[in-house]
């Protein structure tokens, strides 16, 4: 699969840094995060200079389509947390912590299938050590503190993380041949 | 403004203003001449009030008919129009310069069109405050979330997710103003005027900041524990930080707040924060780190301490 195969929404290049990974800096994680907003919003709101923000991808709750924002080569403003940025590919997801009705099958399975491609493509150990939340990045300003520097709590207590890894594995053995 | 003796207004008739003319960074273009306009409601009939020195219609006003009742300025804190379910959406934000005046046009959409009429809305002017709030309870979204408006009386606009559903939009001014309403149909729009009033506001403007405007508590405000803040945002994933600090830069408390929304419109924000008792002027820090490398946007407010000696 080559880079910019998801529908492109490409983010304004106020948002993130080009750079050329994984030449440039490694990529080793992966950062789920939770929009607090719709699909659509989250992808136009990349889209604007002012936003300072932006993620690789965005998925759908209702049907679990991916929409692609930024390209893995170039590094996304997601995580609070500039070494974490550099190292990482963010995954956001339509919805809202607080309401698990937005966590749907399709977004889990989605989003599972990009994490396992992705770490397959870059050689990332599928664990809770590779692949969290954005809740435990930490915050480079307070070392006791969590969630970036801005203390971001998603995906938050409603993502179920042992179905996700369950499901990253299950297509990663697929992608593998197994 | 809202400071002069008001009387109770008999009613408002029909008016038919254009809309055309100005300057500023969103123009009004046009005079709509032939457009129609409804009557206020009539709860807003009854908080209507008139005021000395009432203005002519300005000269650049064009009147279809010849028929006219200029609407009053008033200082009323709370108004009320619009039909339910006349639209979905906030479609633009348009400005004009009068004289004697400056004017707001909030245009409509409804599946994607012009409405063609105005939807319910609410508008709360408090006493003493150089803003004001019109809620649309209806309304989903907006095409255009802020703005500069440039007006020596008219300042600026947010468009927020209200907390109670729908959205509202803030107007602020640059001092005390007189405001006045009127809807306009064929396509609904909303225009609000201000002019000067020769008053000093009872409150500070509340402080803005690129992605963050905080609504409560206001610079030099005196505060006591728990403290209630409130405000909206633009922060990524709708996350903000609050840092009180005291004089010495050491950190008295911190907290988080959660917006209600952040990538479609502004999101409305509303948290307590609890701190010890502290002397001396300390600042109040609302907003976001950055995602980029954690440096910080937002507010920052001097606050001083209500619950006597620290």
């Amino acid at each position: 699969m080559s880079e910019g195969y998801y529908p492109y929404y490409p983010a304004s290049s106020s948002n993130f840094t080009a750079a050329n990974r994984p030449t440039s800096n490694s990529i080793d994680g992966i950062v789920l995060h939770v929009a607090q907003g719709s699909w659509s919003s989250a992808l136009n709101w990349f889209k604007n200079p002012k936003a300072q923000a932006s993620a690789h991808y965005t998925i759908r709750s209702s049907d679990g389509f991916i929409g692609q924002s930024v390209l893995e080569k170039n590094i996304a403003w997601h995580a609070g947390n500039w070494n974490y940025n550099k190292a990482s590919i963010g995954i956001e997801h339509e919805g809202y912590v607080d309401n698990p009705a937005w966590f749907t099958e399709a977004i889990y399975d989605s989003s599972a299938w990009l994490s396992a491609y992705i770490c397959i493509k870059y050689g990332i150990p599928i664990d809770r050590y590779r692949i969290i939340g954005h809740n435990e990045v930490p915050d480079p300003y307070d070392l006791t503190s969590y969630g970036g520097a801005t203390n971001h709590g998603d995906p938050g207590y409603n993502w179920n993380w042992y179905k996700y890894m369950s499901y990253v594995e299950y297509y990663a053995n697929i992608m593998l041949g197994y | 403004m809202r400071f002069f003796r008001a009387v109770v207004c008999a009613a408002l008739f029909a008016i038919v203003l254009a809309t055309g003319c100005g300057q500023g960074s969103r123009e009004e273009q046009g005079t709509e001449a032939t457009e129609t306009s409804s009557p206020v409601s009539e709860s807003q009939a009854r908080q209507e009030t008139t005021l000395e020195n009432e203005t002519a219609p300005a000269p650049g006003d064009e009147i279809a008919d010849g028929e006219v009742t200029e609407a009053p300025f008033t200082a009323a804190p709370e108004m009320s129009g619009g039909s339910e379910g006349a639209a979905d959406s906030i479609q633009e934000v348009r400005f004009g310069k009068h004289e004697g005046y400056e004017r707001a046009v909030i245009g409509f959409g409804s599946r994607g069109a012009p409405a063609s009429q105005v939807p319910s809305w609410s508008l709360s002017s408090p006493t003493g405050e150089g803003y004001a709030r019109i809620t649309f309870p209806n309304l989903d979204g907006a095409s255009e979330t802020e703005g500069v408006l440039g007006g020596s009386i008219l300042d600026n606009f947010y468009v927020v997710r209200a907390p109670g559903g729908g959205v509202f939009v803030d107007i602020f001014a640059t001092g005390a103003f007189q405001y006045r309403v009127v809807e306009l149909s064929a396509p609904g729009r909303l225009v609000v005027d201000y002019r000067p009033a020769s008053v000093s506001l009872d409150f500070p403007i509340p402080a803005q900041a690129e992605r963050t405007v905080l609504f409560q508590p206001r610079a030099g405000e005196a505060i006591a524990s728990p403290l209630r803040l409130s405000g909206y945002s633009r922060n990524f994933e709708g996350s903000n930080i609050i840092v009180l600090s005291d004089p010495g830069g050491n950190v008295l408390s911190r907290g988080t707040a959660l917006s209600n929304d952040w990538a479609e419109t502004w999101g409305y924000f509303e948290t307590l924060l609890e701190f010890a008792p502290f002397e001396g002027e300390a600042t109040l820090r609302v907003g976001s780190r950055s995602p980029r490398d954690g440096s910080f946007e937002g507010v920052e407010v001097p606050v001083g301490y209500a619950g006597g000696q620290g």
